[in-house]
């Protein structure tokens, strides 16, 4: 039951269990290369300047310093909160789904994909927290008790549904990621000495691979992922709830909730290759993350795209059907032909004609390409989102109210800070973290084996072979 | 308390080992690996309680967390909202996100729980190279009597452990 196999090798190179554990920690068993102190430089100036000086500004001198007018009232906050959220739900497609699926070929990138989801997730709260203007009231948003007004916080809001879908699926992807490196925890805290030992260690809780702990250790994955599964679909669901109980032409669709899950999946499976093709340059991971991991990925991604273009398709024929010209306003005058032409191509172009590339096996296997098409696709996201946002607010029933909207100098630092957040984060895992689940990887390795004849029974087969 | 310890690198001659130790009935007290061995886990019966009390408490979460909503929707503060019923259809959707929150607190807390998982905890078990490559077989050997005793070395050295201890 568990000798099945339809995907061939995982892992190639013969590695032995204890050559996975010394490619694995090489990368933070060696000084780290010159790339990632150039890489962390960067992304630590942008996190340092947006977090650090227009975060502040924001705080201290209010909303007025964001491109928000009485028209346009959400900006580029909520365009970025989404765009994080969706990538952020990586993690969880990538790691629970093709757990709970018993998709093998998921063990050497699921760990990237959730610790992406962690910092991602990280990246999207700051948004919720600062655009309310006055941080420091932010405790009236949980239900600690009727609160100076006598009342209890609005449970029919999706905007509530919010808060506690997304600290709910922030403190779960946490605890799965961080479940799942306890062993390995102990591999580092085993091989290191000193100060890092220590560290180790105590995080590693004290593990040790008993046979009662590992089926403990599996059920509680499972649970967690058996759990997390549905909740990925709620979370981006609710997201989408956010725009779709408004009547605003463009955003009262019902078509929202499975739009944006799969938007969401989308954009974080892509981010993972987008990493996943660096990681693999970099530390020279090739029998790990081989051509076929991406292959796999890239089918997904395409099928996914024409999830996607299908639903734009809808969208337009919805419009089209409803006879509501204020509907038909924003699809056909503003999105196809308007003022919003260009995001709006940009975003078919990205999202659902670039990745049909993937159909022709040639560039599945070009890794240049599949990193070209992955970033396309997150950019491509991006303008799905500011297209959902602005243009319906800036150009909505009464012609007399419409303004533009325009981002200031503070809306785009912000963004930066976040994305360096992202990638600081994503720098320390690397570096600091074992950066796949080497338990995972030695039980593949031992699948392996399995599969493979051993000498005297390959001499055997052949003699058969040669007496028939 | 002292043990025989076995030390295998090959997940083959391990389960070789696990085969012959269960026919004998060899008192196994655990045996350490450093990524499960499926198995070996059907080999020895190995089960948890986990997925039966996270249901329980998934059952539990379900309910106190409709009671939350009930009360303060309810019975505290009854709010008129365009004259639409109190107990509301929006519940599920917080009955759900707190049903998976409750059930993932303490699903992990009781995992920590019984496999005794804390910070600054000292492993109960070392050896160079358990979380690395190498498999260890734990016996106890208080339970050992000399037929059995030989028994079970006979059994390491057939199946060719690396190494064979007491500690």
């Amino acid at each position: 039951m568990y000798k099945k196999e339809v995907r061939g090798e995982l892992i190639l190179g013969n590695k032995t269990y204890g050559d996975i554990t010394n490619d694995i920690l090489r990368s933070q068993e060696t000084k780290a290369p010159l790339w990632w102190w150039i890489a962390f430089g960067i992304f630590f100036v942008l996190m340092s300047i947006g977090l650090g000086y227009y975060v502040p500004l924001t705080i201290a001198k209010g909303i007025g310093m964001w491109g928000n007018n009485n028209q346009v009232v959400w900006g580029w906050a909520i365009i970025n909160f989404v765009w994080w959220i969706g990538i952020g739900h990586a993690g969880t497609a990538f790691s629970i789904f093709l757990l709970v699926f018993r998709q093998k070929w998921r063990t050497s990138i699921n760990r990237a994909a959730e610790a992406m989801t962690v910092f991602a997730v990280l990246a999207a709260g700051l948004f919720p927290a600062i655009h309310v203007g006055r941080p420091w009231d932010e405790f009236f948003i949980f239900p600690y008790g009727p609160n100076s007004r006598g009342l209890w916080v609005n449970f029919n809001s999706p905007l509530l549904w919010d808060v506690f879908a997304i600290t709910t699926y922030l403190t779960t992807s946490a605890i799965f990621w961080y479940i799942g490196m306890l062993p390995d925890f102990a591999t580092v805290a085993e091989r290191s000495k000193g100060l890092k030992k220590k560290i180790f260690r105590s995080l590693s809780l004290g593990w040790v691979g008993k046979m009662s702990s590992w089926r403990k250790f599996e059920d509680t994955l499972v649970i967690l992922g058996g759990l997390a599964m549905p909740l990925v679909i709620a979370v981006h669901s609710i997201v989408s709830t956010d725009f779709s109980a408004g009547v605003l032409p463009g955003w009262h669709e019902t078509i929202f909730p499975p739009f944006f899950v799969v938007g969401a999946i989308f954009s974080g499976f892509s981010m993972v290759v987008t990493l996943m093709v660096v990681i693999r340059l970099m530390f020279k991971l090739e029998d790990y993350v081989t051509d076929d991991h991406f292959d796999a990925i890239a089918r997904i991604i395409t099928f996914v795209s024409l999830i996607m273009g299908s639903a734009y398709l809808i969208e337009l024929f919805i419009a089209w059907y409803s006879g509501n010209t204020f509907e038909q306003y924003v699809f056909d005058e503003n999105y196809l032909k308007g003022h919003y032409a260009a995001p709006y191509w940009w975003m078919l172009i990205f999202n659902a004609f670039l990745p049909q590339l993937f159909w022709f096996k040639k560039v599945r296997r070009n890794l240049l390409l599949i990193f070209l098409i992955t970033i396309g696709v997150n950019i491509g996201m991006w303008l799905e989102r500011y297209n959902i946002v602005v243009p319906p607010m800036a150009e909505d029933f009464l012609p007399a109210g419409w303004f533009k909207y325009a981002p200031t100098i503070v809306d785009k630092w912000v963004y930066l800070g976040t994305i360096g957040l992202f990638g600081v984060g994503v720098l320390l895992f690397i570096r600091f973290i074992p950066m796949m689940a080497m338990n995972e990887l030695k039980q593949q390795a031992k699948r392996h084996t399995e599969l493979k004849p051993s000498a005297g029974e390959y001499i055997a087969y052949k003699k058969i072979i040669e007496d028939e | 308390m002292s043990r025989l310890i076995a030390v295998y690198n090959d997940d083959k001659k391990l389960m070789e080992a696990a085969d012959k130790l269960v026919e004998i009935h060899a008192p196994v007290e655990e045996v350490i690996t450093p990524f499960v061995i499926e198995e070996l886990l059907h080999k020895f019966h190995v089960k948890s309680n986990i997925p039966l009390l996270a249901f329980f408490y998934g059952t539990i979460g379900l309910i106190s967390v409709f009671a939350a909503l009930y009360y303060t929707f309810v019975i505290d503060y009854p709010l008129n909202i365009g004259g639409k019923p109190n107990l509301s259809l929006t519940f599920p959707v917080l009955l759900f996100i707190g049903t998976v929150l409750i059930t993932v607190l303490t699903t992990v807390a009781t995992f920590f729980h019984q496999d005794r998982l804390y910070p600054w905890k000292k492993p109960e078990f070392e050896y160079p190279g358990m979380n690395d490559d190498k498999m260890i077989v734990l016996i106890d050997k208080s339970k050992l009597n000399d037929k059995m005793k030989q028994m079970v070395q006979q059994i390491f050295e057939e199946t060719g452990a690396l190494k064979v201890e007491e500690v």
